[in-house]
């Protein structure tokens, strides 16, 4: 065989292989990215990008660009996606918990824990814990829920409080997406 | 300072299962439910507590810091509740104000 024709043929096999590895490679992006996005209630999904406001479209590098844009992996428009954002004040351990993991979990002995629908009740109970001389310092942390968790959720409405949720047990936790700290509450 | 403060007497149902952690000096995982004509109140309160934590089947006195002045009303001497966490796990008794 001609040294050019084996030359020809060893530079299509690299070409070839090149190829298959650039396939692996967005499979398994496009894997991810369904997952964060079609399969918000999967605890692989609360875990991914957490720091951030952003949405998974809508985050560079990501083969789906824009929710509004049917790829197959952004189904939903952003806000459906969205789901509700809770909100719920954390002492100084669960916060560092929170920057440590992206999301909550429960602490010793608990079973599960307690969000308002207002970061305005949020930032109220802060204050009264100030103003009672419990703990602190406290943050003002949040998550977004989907529909089918807030239909598992268990209405309270402690006096001073308002209406608020309790979420119980690790798995309805893990469900909690997008889960951001918005900063101490004086 | 704001809320209220008490001495209660709080006795733990047994077999609930329930973490000694919950019932520990410093919690603020205990939701205290008073009966009133309408039906009840909620109340949450920060638990103080000397000396070990309170297992499920063990009775204790302990503080209780209200921080919602809304519960000023129903925490009263003598005014009875039961004591919430993802379930009821015990009753009790408000002893005293401090």
């Amino acid at each position: 065989m001609p040294r050019r024709l084996l030359l020809l043929l060893a530079a299509l096999a690299v070409l070839a292989l090149t190829s298959l590895a650039g396939i692996a490679t967005a499979a398994s992006t496009s894997s991810g990215a369904q997952n964060r996005v079609g399969a918000l209630q999967t605890p692989d999904a609360s875990r991914v990008g957490l720091r951030t406001s952003e949405s998974p479209c809508t985050h560079p590098g990501l083969l789906a660009r824009s929710a509004e844009v049917a790829s197959g992996f952004c189904v939903a428009a952003e806000g459906e996606a969205a789901g509700t954002r809770l909100y719920r004040i954390a002492g100084p351990n669960e916060t560092a918990d929170i920057e440590d993991t992206g999301g909550y979990r429960l602490g010793r002995g608990q079973e599960g824990k307690n969000f308002y629908p207002t970061q305005e009740q949020a930032v109220n109970l802060a204050q009264m814990y100030n103003d009672a001389g419990i703990g602190g310092p406290y943050s003002l942390t949040s998550g977004v829920f989907s529909p089918d968790l807030m239909d598992t959720l268990e209405p309270f409405n402690p006096v001073g409080e308002g209406p608020s949720y309790f979420a119980r047990g690790q798995d309805s936790l893990d469900q909690i997406f997008d889960v951001q700290i918005h900063g101490p509450v004086p | 300072m704001s809320g209220v403060v008490a001495r209660a007497e709080l006795s733990l149902d047994a077999g609930t299962g329930l973490s000694p952690a919950v019932v520990s000096d410093g919690s603020r995982s205990v939701l205290f439910k008073f009966a009133t004509s309408d039906g009840e109140v909620q109340a949450g309160a920060a638990i103080e507590i000397d000396g070990s934590p309170l297992e499920p089947g063990q009775s204790g006195t302990v503080t209780l810091r209200f921080w919602a002045d809304a519960a000023t009303p129903f925490v009263v001497p003598g005014a009875e509740f039961v004591a919430w966490h993802s379930r009821d796990i015990g009753r009790g008794r408000i002893l005293s104000l401090i």
